[in-house]
This record gives C-alpha cells, structure tokens and sequence, in this order.
C-alpha cells in the first residue's frame, strides 16, 4: 500500500481526474473531499459490508415465506 | 439442465434462464451461475437460485413495487460488465430479506441485482444515489 502523509487543505490526485482533498483533520476525524467524475464509483466501505450482510441474511430465505410475503400486500 | 433448486426441488431449467455473474454477489464471490425462476408469489418476485448449492437462493423483486419511481443509477464500469447496449435490454431487482416477523420484510434499494436479459450476464451494482437504502420497508409503515 501506498502511504503519503498530507496536512489540511492538502490533496492527492489518482489519475488524471480523481482529487482527493484532506479538508479537516479534529482529533480522531479526518474529512476528506472527493473530486471524481459522475461515473466513477466512491463508497464508504462499510456499504459494501452492509450489502454483505444483507445478501447473507436474505440467502436464509425459506420458500414458504412467499405466503407470508402475499398477504403483506392483501391488507393493503 | 436439471438442478436442485431451494422452493422446487430438483426441476428442468432452459438455457435462457441462466445467468452469469463474473463478480458473483457480495458475500458469495465465488458463485458465478444463477438461474431466474418465477415464484409462486408471481408478478414482481423471482428466485434467483445458485445452480451449484441448493440452499443459496434469493428471493428478488422489482424495485418499483415499493418505490415507482425508482431509477437505476450505476457507472460506466458496471454497464460495461454487464455489456449493456441499450437500456431495455436492462432488468433491475432488489433483494428481499425477510425476518423473523415477515411484516419487517425489507428489500435492498442501493445494491441492486442487474440483469441484462439478452446477454444473461447478471451483476450486484452499488447505486451512485446514495439516498437509497439497503434495508427499505417492503410494505410501507411495516418496516423499522
């Protein structure tokens, strides 16, 4: 891995068109800025792991809860 | 081809069901063959059944069931590996979890599963509007 040691108000530039900025370091906290075209994917990775967990979670489902799934949308 | 599949045993499925996910889906990266089998549920729900392990099978939904209007937001990286070359070719569907109680039943509107439907290439994307959930209501006021 890569390790650069930036201040505030410092950036760092991936390719061409990929800016990252340190805007505020506050103890623990550091804000960072990201200046990325429109397509190019940028997440916290704690999404990643959430859309994890989720899938995990959902791969249980038993079938016959189709039942049960049907009759959520009846009473409406 | 015949698998075992979670909700039919083990059944007959055609070459057009089949699906291809280069990435797998998160949490089961190595996974790569699914089929699309319609539920009894019908209308918006479908199995998205592994074809190697019986028990890995996602119940999945159109997205615009809960929200109508619902917009696929994706990069240019991912309709490249799904090799899209127009958007009606594209089908978009959330994955259901369901709890304990099923009236907390929620479906993940920021990681959708995409299908191009003419390729049979299918991939999990993240939503570039993050304004979406990955656990949203199914049913509107039921969920938490």
């Amino acid at each position: 891995m890569l390790i650069l040691a930036r201040k505030e108000n410092q950036s760092i530039m991936i390719g061409d068109n990929i800016e990252l900025t340190i805007v505020s370091i506050k103890g623990d906290h550091v804000k960072v800025g990201i200046n990325a075209p429109n397509d190019v994917k940028v997440f916290r990775k704690e999404i990643f792991e959430e859309i994890q967990k989720a899938n995990i979670e959902a791969a249980n489902v038993k079938p016959d809860v189709l039942k049960d799934i049907g009759n959520l949308f009846k009473k409406n | 081809m015949r698998i075992k599949t979670k909700a039919f045993g083990e059944i007959e499925v055609s070459e057009k069901q089949r699906l291809f996910f280069k990435n797998g889906i998160f949490g089961f990266e190595d996974m790569h063959n699914f089929v699309l089998l319609d539920t009894e549920a019908g209308g918006p729900f479908y199995w998205l059944q592994s074809e190697k392990v019986a028990e890995i099978a996602f119940l999945i939904v159109d997205p615009r069931l809960v929200i109508s209007s619902y917009k696929l937001q994706t990069s240019k990286d991912d309709l490249g590996d799904l090799e899209v070359e127009k958007e009606e070719d594209i089908l978009v569907f959330s994955i259901v979890t369901i709890y304990d109680n099923p009236q907390n039943t929620t479906i993940n509107l920021l990681g959708p599963i995409v299908i191009n439907r003419m390729k049979h290439i299918g991939k999990q994307v993240i939503s570039l509007n993050d304004s979406y959930s990955v656990r949203h209501p199914l049913v509107a006021g039921k969920g938490d």
